[in-house]
C-alpha cells in the first residue's frame, strides 16, 4: 500500500499595523512634581521619543517621570537618572525662536533613524 | 382775445335788466360797493394740475368774490388755444399740459352779468410733473448649478434704466420656481435637477411710478453637476472604558464620527471626497438605539500602550466579544456577500480607547497609539459566527479595525487621526509621513503630517485636517476626472476637485501627478495658512507629485535618490525645504505652483528626462480653476 505525504503549506497573511504620524508640534509636558519641559513627539507607532532640543527624552512608566536619554545603537533609548525640567518649574527645552536651532548631534539623530528603521520592520510580521 | 359772446348776452339782459349792466370800460373791481347794480367781483386764483390730461379735461373753476347784482352769465379769458371757460366759471384743458415743454400758464379771466363785467382776474395754472418714464430691463442669460439650496441668490435684475422714478418693484411670471425681491435680486424657490430640466425662460418686469416695464426675457441655464454615488459603510464605534479611565458621552462620540453638520469625520470624507464617502452607524441597541455607539467596560485598568501586538490580541478581542457589543447587534446581518467574514466594507470598527494619544505626546501608560491593522488570516476570532477584522491577504475580503485614544492631553481627541486611521482601514491607503528624518507629504495630505493640521482659528491639532492628495484620491478608488496624457496638451482643471492630470514616463511604475488646490473652496486646506500664512484663505496653487509604484512608502529620510526615494514626492518649486526637511516644516507656499510658473523637475528617479515641462498658464479665481500647459519635448 502505498501511502502518499502530502506536504500542507499554510501560508499566513498578515497587514502591517498603520500608526498615525507623531504630532510635530511643541507640547508641553508636566513631570509629576509640576515641573515642565517642551518637546516633540518624534517617530511613529513602532519606535518613538521626545526630543526636547538637543535632548533625547523617554518616559518611565514606573515613575511617570520623563527622563533625558542616551542613544545606543545596541540598546535603544537608554534613560539616564537626569529627570528633565529637575529643580525648575520654568518650562525647558524647545521654544519657537529655538526648535530650529537645536536638534540632537548627528551621530545622535542617525543612531536614532537606524534604530527605527530597525523597529518598524520588526513591528509587524507582513 | 376776450371771449365776444358774453357782450350779446349782456344786451338780451339788458332788456329785461334795465339796470346794472354795464359794459365795464374801467376796473369793474370798483363797482363792488353798489348795493343795487353790482358787477361780478372776481379773485385772483391758482390752479395746480396733472400734466398730460385729456384734452377737455376739468381742470378748475373761476373764483368768484361776488356774483354782483345779477347772476353771471358768461366768463371770458384770454387765453382760448389752451384753455377753455364754460358759462358757469368751469376751467378745461384744450391741449395736452406737458410740464416738460411749460410747466405754468398764465390766463387772464373776467365774469359778465347783467350789470356788466366784473374785474379781470389772474389765474395762474400750475402744471404738475408726473411720472412717464417706465423702467427699461435688459434681456439676461444666467448660468447655475443643479442642486443648489433653495433661496439661492441667482442673480439681479440689468435695469437699463429706472425711467423718471425710482423702482418700486419687480415681478417675474414664473412665480412657482422663482421670486424676485424689491431690490431686483432673483432667487429660486425650487433645487434645480439638471436631469429634469436644462433650462428656463421666465420675463422679469419693473415697476415706478409711471408704471411697469416691458417684459425683459431671462434665460437660466441649468448646469449638470457631478453627483456622487454615495459608498455608505456601516460602522460600529466601540468605546472601551478603563476602570481607571472612561469616557461617559456616547453623544459626543456620535458626534465626531457621525455627525456631518459638525466637524466630524463625515463631514471631513464629504467635503474630501466629494459626498462619495459615508460611515453610516450600524443597527445597535445599546444606550440610544442606532447611534452607531456601543460602550463596553473593560473591569481592568488602562492597560497601556507599550505593545500592540498584546492589546489587540487581547483588549481589542475582549472588547468585540463582550456581550455589551455581541447582545446590541447582529454582526452576521452585516455579512452581506455571505462568505462567513466581515470585509472593510461590509463593517468598520472603530475602537475609542479611554485614556489618552500617543502620537500626540501622551505617556505610554495610560495611552495607545492611534493605528489601523487586522487579525492575522489564522485568526478564529467570530462574533455572531462570522471571522471579524481578519486580514485575508486580499483587500477585498480584508476586516480592518482602528483604534485612537479618547483625549489628546488635557482635551478631547480631534478628528485628524481619525480620518487618518479611516484611510487605512476603509480604503487600505498607506502612511505618506517621513518618520525618519524628512517630511514626506508635510501637510498636505491627511495621510502624512496634514492629520495634525489646523487652521488659525482652531484650538487644537488635528481640528482641522487638510485633503487627500490626487494620489490618495486615486488609490480610495474615488470617481476622479484623470486626465492621461503622453504629449504636449493644455488641460483645465477644477480644484480642490476630481480634475487630475497624470504624466506618463517610459517607465510604467513611474509618473507625475498635477492636481490644483483651493484654500477657499476647500475647508480642509484652509489650515495651510497655519503653516505658512501665505496660503492665505483664498489662494489657487497647483502641485506636482512624482510616483513610484515600486515602492512601499515615504521612510526615506527625505532623500529622494535613484535607489533612496519617496513612493509619493512632492516636486518642489523650492527644493531646499519641505520633503529633506528634518525639523517638520508643514507646508510652504514656495513649494507649490502659481501662474507663471513652470514645473521642470521632471526627470525620472534614474536621472534621465521625460521631455516634460508644465507651465501655469492662468488662474481663475472665479471658475477656481487653473489652466496648465503640459509641454513635452
Amino acid at each position: 500500500m502505498k501511502i502518499l505525504n502530502t506536504l500542507f503549506i499554510i501560508i499566513l497573511f498578515n497587514i502591517a499595523a498603520f500608526g498615525a504620524p507623531a504630532l510635530q508640534r511643541e507640547i508641553t509636558f508636566i513631570q509629576p512634581d509640576g515641573t515642565q519641559f517642551v518637546g516633540k513627539q518624534k517617530g511613529d507607532a513602532s519606535f518613538h521619543w521626545i526630543q526636547s532640543g538637543s535632548d533625547i527624552v523617554i518616559y518611565n512608566p514606573q515613575d511617570k517621570y520623563y527622563y533625558k536619554a542616551i542613544v545606543d545603537k545596541e540598546k535603544g533609548i537608554v534613560p539616564t537618572t537626569q529627570k528633565m525640567g529637575q529643580g525648575s518649574k520654568k518650562v525647558q527645552g524647545l521654544n519657537a525662536a529655538t526648535s530650529k536651532q537645536e536638534q540632537p548631534d548627528a551621530t545622535t539623530q542617525q543612531t536614532l533613524r537606524f534604530l527605527h528603521k530597525k523597529a518598524k520592520q520588526a513591528y509587524t510580521p507582513r | 382775445m376776450f371771449k365776444s359772446v358774453s357782450k350779446a348776452l349782456c344786451g338780451v339782459f339788458l332788456v329785461f335788466l334795465v339796470s346794472g349792466c354795464e359794459v365795464p370800460t374801467t376796473d369793474p373791481g370798483t363797482d363792488t360797493n353798489s348795493t343795487t347794480s353790482q358787477k361780478p367781483v372776481l379773485n385772483d386764483s391758482t390752479i395746480t394740475t396733472d400734466e398730460n390730461l385729456a384734452v377737455g379735461t376739468i381742470i378748475g373753476h373761476v373764483s368768484v368774490a361776488a356774483q354782483g347784482s345779477t347772476a353771471i352769465t358768461s366768463y371770458t379769458i384770454d387765453d382760448v388755444t389752451n384753455f377753455e371757460v364754460l358759462d358757469d366759471g368751469t376751467l378745461k384743458n384744450r391741449v395736452r399740459f406737458d410740464y416738460e415743454s411749460k410747466n405754468f400758464y398764465t390766463l387772464n379771466v373776467y365774469a359778465t352779468n347783467g350789470v356788466g363785467e366784473s374785474n379781470t382776474a389772474q389765474i395762474r395754472v400750475n402744471i404738475k410733473n408726473l411720472p412717464e418714464e417706465r423702467p427699461i430691463v435688459n434681456d439676461m442669460n444666467l448660468s447655475v448649478n443643479e442642486n443648489i439650496p433653495v433661496g439661492t441668490v441667482l442673480g439681479h435684475i440689468d435695469v437699463n434704466s429706472s425711467g423718471d422714478t425710482a423702482i418700486t418693484s419687480y415681478r417675474v411670471d414664473d412665480t412657482v420656481n422663482f421670486e424676485v425681491l424689491n431690490d431686483g435680486t432673483l432667487k429660486n424657490k425650487v433645487s434645480f435637477d439638471y436631469e429634469t430640466q436644462q433650462d428656463y425662460n421666465l420675463s422679469v418686469y419693473a415697476t415706478n411710478g409711471a408704471g411697469e416695464s416691458s417684459a425683459a426675457k431671462v434665460h437660466i441655464t441649468i448646469n449638470d453637476i457631478y453627483e456622487a454615488q454615495v459608498r455608505k459603510i456601516p460602522t460600529l464605534v466601540v468605546v472601551m472604558n478603563w476602570s481607571d479611565y472612561s469616557e461617559n458621552d456616547p453623544a459626543l462620540w456620535h458626534d465626531k464620527i457621525f455627525n456631518a453638520a459638525k466637524n466630524s469625520v463625515n463631514r471631513w470624507y464629504a467635503e474630501n471626497t466629494l459626498n462619495q464617502i459615508e460611515f453610516v452607524p450600524v443597527h445597535e441597541t445599546q444606550g440610544t438605539t442606532d447611534d452607531g455607539i456601543i460602550m463596553v467596560n473593560m473591569n481592568k485598568n488602562h492597560p497601556g500602550g507599550s505593545n500592540d501586538t498584546t492589546f489587540r490580541d487581547t483588549e481589542i478581542k475582549n472588547a468585540i466579544t463582550n456581550a455589551a457589543v455581541v447582545d446590541s447587534m447582529d454582526f452576521a446581518a452585516l455579512d452581506k456577500d455571505g462568505d462567513g467574514a466581515l470585509s472593510a466594507k461590509e463593517l468598520q470598527i472603530i475602537f475609542i480607547v479611554a485614556g489618552g494619544e500617543e502620537s500626540y505626546g501622551d505617556p505610554v501608560d495610560h495611552s495607545i497609539w492611534a493605528h489601523s491593522w487586522s487579525f492575522g488570516s489564522n485568526s478564529t476570532l467570530k462574533v455572531d459566527g462570522v471571522y471579524v477584522m481578519r486580514y485575508t491577504g486580499d483587500e477585498a475580503t480584508s476586516g480592518t479595525y482602528a483604534r485612537f485614544g479618547a483625549n489628546h492631553g488635557t482635551h478631547k481627541a480631534t478628528i485628524g487621526v481619525m480620518c487618518h486611521e479611516l484611510g487605512h482601514s476603509a480604503f487600505f491607503l498607506k502612511d505618506y509621513y517621513d518618520d525618519g528624518g524628512g517630511s514626506g507629504l508635510g501637510w498636505y495630505d491627511i495621510m502624512s503630517g496634514g492629520a495634525w493640521a489646523y487652521k488659525p482659528s482652531d484650538s487644537y491639532a488635528g481640528e482641522t485636517p487638510t485633503e487627500y492628495t490626487a494620489f490618495n484620491k486615486m488609490d480610495a478608488a474615488l470617481d476622479v476626472n484623470i486626465t492621461t496624457l503622453s504629449a504636449s496638451d493644455t488641460v483645465t482643471l477644477s480644484c480642490s476637485d476630481r480634475d487630475f492630470i497624470k504624466l506618463t514616463t517610459s517607465k510604467s511604475n513611474e509618473f507625475f501627478l498635477l492636481e490644483c488646490r483651493d484654500t477657499a473652496k476647500s475647508n480642509s486646506d484652509s489650515s495651510l495658512s497655519t503653516a505658512d500664512a501665505a496660503f492665505g484663505n483664498d489662494k489657487l496653487f497647483t502641485m506636482m507629485y512624482h510616483v513610484d509604484l515600486n515602492k512601499s512608502d515615504n521612510t526615506e529620510d527625505g532623500r529622494q535618490t535613484y535607489y533612496n526615494h519617496y513612493m509619493v514626492g512632492i516636486v518642489e518649486k523650492d527644493s531646499t525645504t519641505l520633503m529633506t526637511d528634518t525639523v517638520g516644516i508643514d507646508a510652504d507656499f514656495v513649494d507649490v505652483y502659481t501662474q507663471g510658473d513652470v514645473i521642470s523637475g521632471t526627470n525620472l528617479y534614474g536621472g534621465s528626462s521625460t521631455g516634460y515641462s508644465v507651465e501655469i498658464v492662468n488662474e481663475d479665481y472665479t471658475k477656481r480653476e487653473m489652466t496648465l500647459k503640459v509641454t513635452k519635448q
